[in-house]
């Protein structure tokens, strides 16, 4: 068999699992039945009918008739139509497609059957799939219901038949990001949480591609495609181009603002759509802790002391029965799933950390806007770190979980080393490699920069980072070896991290106070590097102001803030050390 | 077909099941019976790859319950004690719904579904919803659930509890015919005459430990060679006098009256021929004698002594 032909008959078996799959026909069954066919027509017409209204509505302003006019003209009544119909689709689908999707896990867990599923032995995808195999039924009655709007819109004319079947291609891809990310998140968290999580931020991303705004990492939904040809349309009616320089911030070189966006939107939601596939496929890692070794209870050390609701543990009792689920794998699946594990998150954090950099160049390589770079770099390099220790930790009942000779905290602490240092060399040296011109990104008095190199400020700025980064991972790596919520591991770190950087700033007022007493306030006791304690505060003021390593105070600042979270890094590691010699191995 | 080997599992700090060892036979019936929290459930549970052993191993059909669970679940039905069920769906649905999870082809559904409806008597009833049953009819809604994939293995936690008695002798005949089709068959049941007709071997669990375990029949042989009861009958007014004949015979172990001239007497051996000559030498007159044998309840009761976890 030839090798195309081989990938031909995986695909057909993928194909086959999915739409044999139980949740599919039950979705199937349930989208068909008369009422509910009926309630989805009326709600969508309901909302399609209102977004045009909406429209009409504009031209009944007469205020701004005479600024609407020329921007019509151009873009043509058809394809305005055509807009605010797939406007309305995008936030309609942004709510509905979630809710659609979340009981697939929850709705048998609920109604106490889960077990039963589990016990026929279906394979996580063959089950969960369904549900994305049962979306081409909604999508098709969603289409069936737009289709004489459509006709509409195209029959006003200022659209082809191409720009509308691009559209509708839009919505199904976006159908698709939609049900893989709820999925992955209903997979990953309580479906309560995930829920109205994902509802929100894809209804956020759709509320922000409606402002005028060049490209970014939020384009998660159609919304800024379909209104780049509105603003085209605007821009151009007032003899403005849209490029950074225009009235509006303009598209990638070469190309139109619209085809930047639905570029843009097409990489992310290919991103999306891999990224939550893998997570789907993947589960969340098995629980093996003795007490969850049950389905259906957490019974733990101390559970009969607890009051009544307490004792149920919803949130472990469903990790462990999702890992029941995920034990449905082909025994040859489970014994790679270290590697392909950590290999594809390692793949997935290389690559955001890319993304990051490009669209960080991207948005400063022409000099534009400058002012925005450092806050911008900061905050994505800390959320860069944020994202390492959230990636690469475990709880306690996988910190030792051994497939063959890897071990998963082992590798959780490799991988998060090695990040660090990507992190830092990334935003250290990357905007040197690219040639920017830093000197002229800095907000304040560039000549403060003195005689120390702009690359070395990058370095410490971002090795700063780094090291209050290792003191957050140590710091959440405590609690999460004695609990197994990452969640409240990340809320325990946090919080000690604003402790220790406020504690520096008090003892640094304190002492100010009650040394400078008998002082005239002219001449402060400057311990303001005590400040510093602050990885914020430290890294800017080795960036902004050149306060800093010219002068002693600014030295010690750095020294400072260096040695603290070192200290602190190592003391969490040294106790979080000895907290898992204690734990046993456990084989997956 | 099953091998458990010192299987242990161990809840918040309550042992529920310490080292059990339990080998079935293909075509084997084995009755669980125990006192509650004496551990038949969890054990039913990890048998059933739902519940992970602390301790211990199981082998079903050569495969490793630990490593290859999903081989496992393939070839069970698992019943368990406490259930629930899909509230918007009628039994034909219901039972698709299963017979998909279960991987059976389109072509293969309806004549399994069929099949596994006419054994539990629900043919006919396609169109009722699988809320409004009653408790009966959704014990054998799960039943024939249970069967759809024709299982080699079936494990049924207590499918008998909760029924009133006429569903529960339709219960009994439902797995007596399962029985008689070679499915091997692990029950846990208290209904201790149903597991007397269905089962050819019984495992007794107290307080989380095997406190016997073998053949039906070797077990009641056992307790009845170990003691011999008797009852006779004598006329009422020689009752006192016959009992403290019999009690003073060396060979008696026990001996009670239990009413209306009847006496309890209890042996060591089958010595009746010395029972009578001692009432025939003292004339009182016996007017019945009945040997009493060994059921499933006194092979539970001389097993257990009453202890709980």
């Amino acid at each position: 068999m030839s090798e195309a032909a081989k990938n031909d008959r995986k695909l057909a078996l993928l194909w086959q699992e999915a739409t044999s799959s139980p949740s599919w026909e039950r979705d199937a069954a349930a989208i068909t039945s008369p009422w509910r066919m009926g309630l989805w027509f009326l709600v969508l017409n309901g909302l399609i009918v209102f977004g045009l209204i909406m429209v009409h509505a504009m031209f009944s302003d007469l205020s701004i008739y005479d600024e609407l006019t020329p921007v019509i003209a151009r873009m043509g009544l058809g394809r305005l139509f055509c807009g605010a119909l797939f406007l309305s689709l995008s936030f309609f689908l942004s709510i509905f497609v979630p809710i659609r999707v979340f009981g697939v896990i929850f709705s048998p867990r609920l109604g106490r059957y889960f077990d039963q599923i589990v016990l026929s032995g279906i394979t996580p995808w063959r089950f969960i799939g369904g549900k994305i195999v049962g979306q081409q039924a909604f999508y098709l009655i969603v289409l069936a219901v737009c289709l004489p709007y459509l006709v509409f819109c195209i029959s006003f004319g200022g659209i082809s038949f191409t720009e509308v079947a691009l559209y509708t291609a839009m919505i199904f891809v976006y159908v698709h990001v939609l049900v893989i990310i709820s999925l992955a998140a209903s997979m990953m968290m309580s479906e309560i949480l995930a829920l109205p999580l994902v509802i929100i931020v894809f209804t956020l991303s759709a509320v922000i591609g409606l402002m005028p705004l060049s490209p970014h990492p939020l384009n998660l939904t159609p919304t800024a495609s379909i209104m780049a040809v509105l603003y085209e349309a605007v821009a151009a009616a007032q003899g403005e181009e849209t490029t950074m320089t225009g009235l509006f911030v303009g598209g990638f070189p070469g190309l139109t603002l619209f085809q930047s966006h639905l570029l843009l939107f097409a990489l992310i939601s290919f991103a999306l759509l891999a990224l939550g596939g893998l997570a789907v496929t993947l589960g969340p890692i098995n629980s093996l802790a003795r007490g969850l070794n049950t389905f259906g209870e957490a019974v733990l050390p101390g559970d009969r002391k607890r009051a009544g609701w307490l004792k149920r543990r919803f949130n472990l009792r469903r990790q462990s029965e999702l890992s029941f689920l995920y034990e449905n794998n082909a025994p040859a699946w489970r014994a790679a799933d270290f590697r392909r594990r950590w290999f594809l998150r390692e793949t997935v954090f290389i690559l955001l950390i890319g993304a990051a950099l490009i669209w960080l160049y991207w948005l400063f390589a022409s000099g534009h806007h400058t002012e925005a770079f450092y806050p911008l770099h900061f905050v994505l390099a800390m959320a860069a770190l944020f994202l390492n220790a959230l990636m690469f930790s475990e709880n306690w009942a996988t910190e030792r979980l051994t497939v063959g000779r890897w071990e998963a905290g082992r590798l959780n602490v490799f991988c998060f080393a090695a990040n660090s240092v990507l992190v830092w060399s990334g935003f250290a040296w990357a905007p040197s490699y690219w040639e920017m011109d830093l000197p002229q990104l800095s907000w304040t008095n560039n000549e403060a920069f003195g005689h120390i190199d702009i690359q070395v400020r990058h370095s410490i700025a971002a090795g700063i980072f780094s090291l209050a980064g290792f003191a957050f991972y140590a710091l959440m790596r405590n609690p999460l070896l004695r609990g197994y919520s990452k969640f409240t591991a990340f809320l325990f770190a946090l919080s000690w991290m604003a402790l220790i950087s406020a504690a520096s700033s008090w003892t640094a007022t304190g002492l100010e106070l009650l040394l400078n007493a008998n002082r005239p306030v002219e001449d402060p006791l400057k311990l303001t590097w005590l400040t510093m304690g602050n990885p914020i505060t430290a890294a800017n003021a080795v960036m902004s102001d050149g306060m800093i390593l010219s002068e002693n105070e600014g030295q010690w600042g750095v020294l400072w803030c260096a040695l603290l979270y070192t200290v602190v890094g190592i003391l969490a590691l040294l106790v979080a050390r000895r907290r898992r010699r204690r734990l046993p191995l456990r084989a997956l | 077909m099953i091998t458990a080997t010192a299987l242990s599992k161990i809840y918040d700090d309550i042992e529920a099941v310490k080292e059990v060892s339990l080998d079935v036979d293909r075509g084997q019936t084995l009755g669980l019976i125990g006192p509650n929290g004496a551990g038949k459930t969890t054990l039913l549970r990890m048998l059933a790859t739902l519940a992970k052993p602390d301790a211990g191993a199981i082998r079903i059909n050569g495969f490793d319950a630990l490593r290859e669970p999903r081989e496992i679940r393939r070839r069970l039905g698992f019943m368990p004690a406490e259930f629930g069920m899909p509230r918007d769906m009628n039994i034909r649905e219901y039972m698709r719904y299963f017979a998909c999870l279960a991987g059976l082809s389109r072509s293969e559904r309806d004549a399994a579904i069929d099949q596994a409806l006419e054994l539990t008597d629900l043919q006919g009833r396609d169109e009722v919803m699988v809320s409004g049953l009653s408790t009966g009819n959704k014990q054998r809604l799960l039943l024939a659930k249970t069967l759809i994939h024709d299982p080699e293995l079936l494990i049924l936690d207590e499918p008998s509890s909760g029924l009133d008695p006429r569903a529960r002798v339709e219960v009994r005949e439902i797995l007596q015919e399962l029985a008689g089709l070679g499915k091997t068959i692990v029950i846990s049941s208290h209904i201790l005459k149903d597991l007397e007709s269905i089962c050819s071997h019984v495992l007794i669990m107290e307080a989380g430990r095997v406190a016997a375990a073998g053949d039906m029949a070797d077990l009641k042989a056992r307790i009845k060679a170990s003691d011999h009861a008797v009852r006779i009958r004598v006329a009422p007014h020689a009752t006192e006098d016959a009992l403290a004949r019999l009690s003073a015979l060396e060979c008696v172990h026990q001996c009670q009256d239990k009413g209306d001239g009847w006496l309890e007497v209890e042996t060591r051996d089958s010595h009746w021929n010395a029972l009578l000559l001692c009432l025939i030498n003292a004339e009182i007159d016996v007017l019945g004698l009945t040997e009493q044998t060994s059921d499933l309840e006194s092979v539970f009761i001389h097993s257990t002594k009453g202890q709980v976890t």
